[in-house]
């Protein structure tokens, strides 16, 4: 007997093969379509138990709760802004009133201002004295705010004459603010 | 053996035939990817932006909830008296009246006297702001007095409401030419969504106000209200509300 002619075996061999194949196909087939519907199931109700509706309901409760005090709320709102307008203007203002102030505290007595002028950062002016020594003095106390950086930068001489006629002396000089 | 393969509709049959039991798992595995791009996919962008924008509403929610707690703790006296300090401090509109006032209160105390007024008037109605990008109105003055008394007269008026400020001093012997300027600013329609934070004063600030409410002042503030605007409107935000 010759087991090469073994027809039955044979076939049956290549048969069981090809069904487990089909089948395993089949399997997988099925296995996708019911991931993707589980899947998207899953997805669709993720979606819903995470939606902002329920904050979005609770924002409208405290919204109609702020809407009553309205009026409150203008007013602080004008309240901040107006207050912040004005730290700014106090923070922006020039004190003039305080540097001359300070420049006329040690002032000689036989020395007169006969002109002066305050604009932005600059002082310029013309002051007239008997006495070169109380020029000196005055000189020397704008030295002084200079040096204590006491509201000038800087103070610069631009004439000393001699006034003939009165035989008095007229400084005129400029001073940079701080 | 006929080793060639030609593609005819009889060898289309028998593959069909040999293999037909294949075609439908395949069908709807092709099927189950292309939906994976047309529906899962963006069902799952969905979710993300979904999870987002919660996390955004809860904290405008957060916001929402703490505006309406410090509302409802802010004391309406305080915030009244403040707010009257304030538009004393900086009125609505060019007050001229104050004004005047201020300048008059300023050279008593210095114990100076004034000369010729001007001021820069300009269009009443119309609000007018130059580099300081407030609005303010120009007023030019004479003292009968030196420096001394000039000092004396901007330490009173720097004290003063309205506040003002001092542009420019010239001294000419026993006269002073000053330009002022005295703040001014309109009371705006006030556009506020809700969910912006609203945030109580400084103790700076506070101090400021306690500051400048001692200060002496000829206006009487209009206390009018501008209305709020709110972008989600509903039946009680609606109207004007004077105070």
């Amino acid at each position: 007997m010759n087991n090469d002619i073994n027809l039955i075996s044979g076939d049956l061999g290549v048969s069981q093969r090809a069904t487990w194949k089909l089948d395993r196909v089949k399997l997988i087939a099925k296995v996708t379509v019911l991931g993707v519907g589980l899947l998207s199931i899953l997805l669709f109700l993720l979606s819903r138990v995470f939606s902002p509706q329920s904050i979005i309901k609770q924002q409208n409760e405290v919204i109609a709760g702020i809407a009553i005090l309205a009026d409150k709320q203008a007013k602080l709102i004008v309240l901040n802004q107006r207050v912040n307008d004005i730290s700014t203007i106090f923070k922006k203002r020039k004190n003039y009133d305080l540097v001359l102030s300070a420049i006329i505290a040690d002032f000689p007595a036989n020395i007169s201002i006969t002109s002066l002028s305050v604009d932005k950062s600059k002082i310029s002016a013309i002051v007239s004295s008997s006495s070169l020594i109380s020029l000196n003095d005055f000189i020397d106390s704008l030295k002084g705010m200079v040096e204590k950086k006491q509201f000038l930068k800087n103070v610069t001489i631009n004439n000393l004459n001699l006034n003939g006629k009165t035989s008095g002396y007229i400084l005129t000089l400029d001073m940079d603010l701080l | 053996m006929n080793k060639d393969i030609t593609l005819d509709s009889q060898t289309l049959k028998s593959l069909y035939g040999n293999n037909k039991q294949y075609v439908m798992p395949f069908v709807m595995f092709f099927v189950s990817l292309i939906l994976i791009f047309v529906t899962i996919l963006p069902q799952f962008n969905d979710l993300l932006s979904t999870l987002s924008q919660r996390e955004d509403e809860t904290a405008k929610l957060q916001i929402l909830k703490n505006n309406l707690i410090f509302l409802t703790n802010t004391d309406e006296t305080t915030l009244n008296f403040e707010l009257e300090t304030s538009l004393k401090a900086l009125p609505q509109t060019k007050d001229f009246e104050s004004v005047l006032k201020s300048i008059s209160l300023a050279a008593s105390k210095a114990g100076v006297g004034l000369g010729n007024f001007e001021f820069k008037v300009g269009n009443i109605l119309k609000t007018e702001s130059g580099n300081d990008q407030l609005p303010s109105l120009a007023v030019k003055i004479i003292i009968n007095d030196g420096v001394g008394g000039a000092a004396r007269f901007m330490t009173n008026l720097a004290t003063l409401l309205p506040i003002s400020e001092v542009k420019s001093v010239d001294i000419n012997g026993n006269y002073t030419n000053l330009n002022l300027v005295f703040y001014y600013k309109n009371l705006p329609s006030i556009k506020v969504a809700p969910d912006v934070k609203l945030v109580p004063l400084s103790s700076k600030q506070t101090q400021l106000l306690k500051e400048i409410s001692s200060w002496d002042s000829g206006s009487t503030p209009f206390l009018a209200v501008p209305e709020l605007e709110s972008p989600t409107a509903s039946p009680a935000s609606n109207s004007s509300v004077p105070f």
